[in-house]
């Protein structure tokens, strides 16, 4: 996969080593273009047996993103393989950022207006972008 | 996993019937039976402790039987089964990882680095979790509480005992290197340049930890990808769960949903290619030192000077001593190994069992002279390389493919607690829900037929209709005390199956 532009950024906290600030740019052509997502990224003592624990700081509209920043994303969870990467998780993520999953949702009235009302939920995701990922 | 049972050893079953027992020891309330299990328990993870310790003395090929330490963690694979699978050489030893390596860097700077390693990553002081426990405030400890202080206090013990032993393994380790190199006298098991060389010139990394390896490491069954031991030892399955949803049998009604069979525990995936069961397969290289070798101080590149006789006058150079205890080391398994051919699998190993009885592991590793085979040395000194190797991907019950289920039988047994304890705990749940219905039952009646009332069914399907109208408390509780017993029967004749 090659990567045109430096869109993610990865910087280790410096008292913990395994605590890392990640910045995502959310991805062109999405509603979230434009935006800047912070991240925190933690590898667990078990890293890599199991999967970094991986959470939104800023708020975002999304149907697999919840108010906590929780993520839903099968690599995360039970398709997680320590031959996978902290590089690829983040292109997993921001590759969800591109093409949201309602049908899989965690939060579910974002879900629903996805649904529902798919032109008004991607303008609410694009105006969320604006307030908070500058 | 957020669904995990919370660990055995605070289960609060059973811990109102001895609440009260005022003795000392923990030990006394229990039955015998229960303290022959608890001792027998204690005997294992002893074992497991010690199988985990690297000793330089145990070595097969330039590595050893026993992890590095890159993960603190996950080490509950089956010892016993690993060491004997690398003996038999159907696993990749544990090889000391190298954390860069470069191509270019000369023999005498790899050397260096090489020498430099130890056995084991540096173990810190482990502090275990000095969290209060809540029962201290209680003026009767209950039973429980005392054996989970004593369970404790034994991690505890365990832990100390392997910091210290692997300790002395290293400073044994390095001792006898240092004096291997002065020259003043040679060990048997300090590897010489050329095996180390040899192993290290054309190191690969573990594409999961990223450390470097010698190049014959394990390979996937699947997809031919490598993996180092270390790291194969650490997959396991996960715990036992509900089935995903796309899993999920399409007729499962919402009764069944929660009914304890259909926890499942799925075989491990491969990380490099998803496919399901794991496993790897290892040709070992044609080095044959240490256990079910000769020595891997003998390993030379030279044809002909490890050619080496102790009953020759070839080995005179060596230091008189060595001269003697290496010969001790030979003439143990003289009489097994045929000149130039490995010796059987069977007989190594029960001369190693033999050999780690003993006080001492110092030169008691059986040791084979592989004298009078000089084609052997300079045929077999390569490594093979996995690329080159490409073989296609190969079924799980193949001969020769080591699976995760193999070092780690104890998923069945895992399941079938997560089982019955899920059984169990839903069938208190269902006498909880009883016995508050029957209070009310005038006016709840409809209720009452919901998913328990099948439940009963289940267990007694004769006289299902209408029972609940003239079913006393008693009653129903002496069912619900049948159908615990009843699944306590169960289990017990799920374990006996288990075991045979």
């Amino acid at each position: 996969m090659s990567l045109p532009k430096r869109i993610i950024r990865v910087m280790p906290h410096e008292d913990n080593l395994r605590y890392f600030n990640v910045t995502i740019d959310g991805p062109s052509g999405s509603p979230y273009e434009g935006g800047k997502f912070k991240l925190e990224l933690f590898l667990p003592d078990d890293y890599p047996m199991l999967a970094p624990k991986v959470r939104f700081l800023t708020k975002i509209y999304h149907p697999n993103i919840d108010r906590l920043g929780r993520i839903c994303l099968d690599v995360l969870k039970a398709n997680w393989s320590p031959a996978l990467q902290v590089r690829t998780i983040l292109l997993s993520i921001q590759a969800l950022l591109s093409s949201p999953n309602p049908d899989d949702p965690l939060a579910n009235e974002v879900a629903e207006e996805w649904k529902s009302n798919e032109q008004n939920a991607i303008k609410t995701a694009r105006e969320w972008t604006e307030r908070f990922a500058q | 996993m957020g669904n995990a049972p919370a660990k055995e050893t605070r289960s609060p079953s059973g811990s109102f019937s001895k609440d009260n027992v005022p003795s000392p020891k923990s030990l006394v309330g229990l039955s015998k039976r229960k303290k022959e299990r608890d001792r027998e328990k204690r005997r294992q993870k002893e074992q497991h402790m010690l199988d985990l310790i690297v000793r330089y003395q145990e070595n097969v090929d330039g590595g050893y039987l026993a992890p590095y330490g890159n993960y603190k963690d996950g080490l509950s694979y089956r010892t016993d089964v690993v060491r004997e699978l690398i003996i038999e050489r159907k696993l990749a030893p544990f090889y000391t990882p190298l954390e860069d390596f470069d191509e270019q860097w000369t023999d005498g700077e790899l050397l260096r680095r090489l020498k430099c390693l130890k056995l084991h990553a540096p173990t810190s002081e482990l502090l275990l979790d000095e969290d209060e426990d809540p029962d201290d405030h209680k003026i009767h400890q209950s039973a429980n509480s005392m054996r989970r202080k004593e369970h404790k206090a034994f991690k505890r013990h365990l832990s100390e005992m392997s910091i210290k032993f692997q300790r002395d393994a290293e400073s044994r380790f390095t001792r006898d290197k240092s004096v291997s190199e002065s020259g003043i006298k040679t060990y048997p098991n300090i590897p010489s340049d050329d095996l180390l060389l040899t192993l290290y010139r054309n190191a690969i990394e573990c594409p999961i930890c990223f450390l470097y390896y010698p190049p014959n490491l394990n390979l996937s069954r699947c997809c031919v990808q490598p993996i180092c031991t270390e790291c194969f030892v650490q997959l396991k399955r996960l715990d036992p769960h509900p089935p995903h949803d796309e899993g999920a049998a399409p007729n499962s009604s919402d009764e069944s949903e929660k009914y304890s069979d259909e926890l499942i525990s799925e075989p491990v995936n491969c990380p490099f290619c998803a496919m399901s069961d794991f496993g790897v397969t290892y040709s070992p290289p044609n080095l044959w030192t240490g256990i079910g070798g000769r020595p891997p101080r003998d390993f030379n590149l030279l044809p002909g000077v490890i050619h080496e006789d102790p009953d020759t006058p070839q080995g005179a150079s060596r230091s008189s001593e060595c001269q003697r205890k290496a010969s001790l080391g030979y003439a143990m398994t003289k009489s097994h190994s045929a000149s130039g051919t490995p010796p059987k699998r069977s007989t190594t190993l029960s001369e190693y069992r033999m050999s780690q009885g003993q006080k001492s592991y110092e030169d008691s590793v059986s040791m084979n002279s592989k004298n009078s085979d000089n084609s052997f040395q300079i045929k077999s000194l390569e490594i093979p390389d996995p690329a080159r190797r490409r073989r296609g991907s190969l079924p799980a019950t193949a001969p020769g493919v080591i699976t995760v289920d193999l070092i780690r039988p104890d998923w069945e047994q895992k399941l079938l607690n997560a089982r019955s304890k899920l059984a169990r705990r839903s069938a208190a749940a269902t006498a909880l829900h009883a016995s508050s219905l029957i209070y009310d039952q005038d006016d709840s009646h409809r209720t009452y037929t919901s998913r328990f009332e099948r439940s009963y069914r289940r267990i007694d399907s004769s006289n299902g209709n209408d029972r609940n109208s003239h079913t006393s408390i008693e009653e129903r509780m002496i069912e619900e005390a049948l159908k615990l017993s009843l699944l306590d029967e169960e289990e017990r004749k799920l374990k006996e199956r288990l075991k045979r």
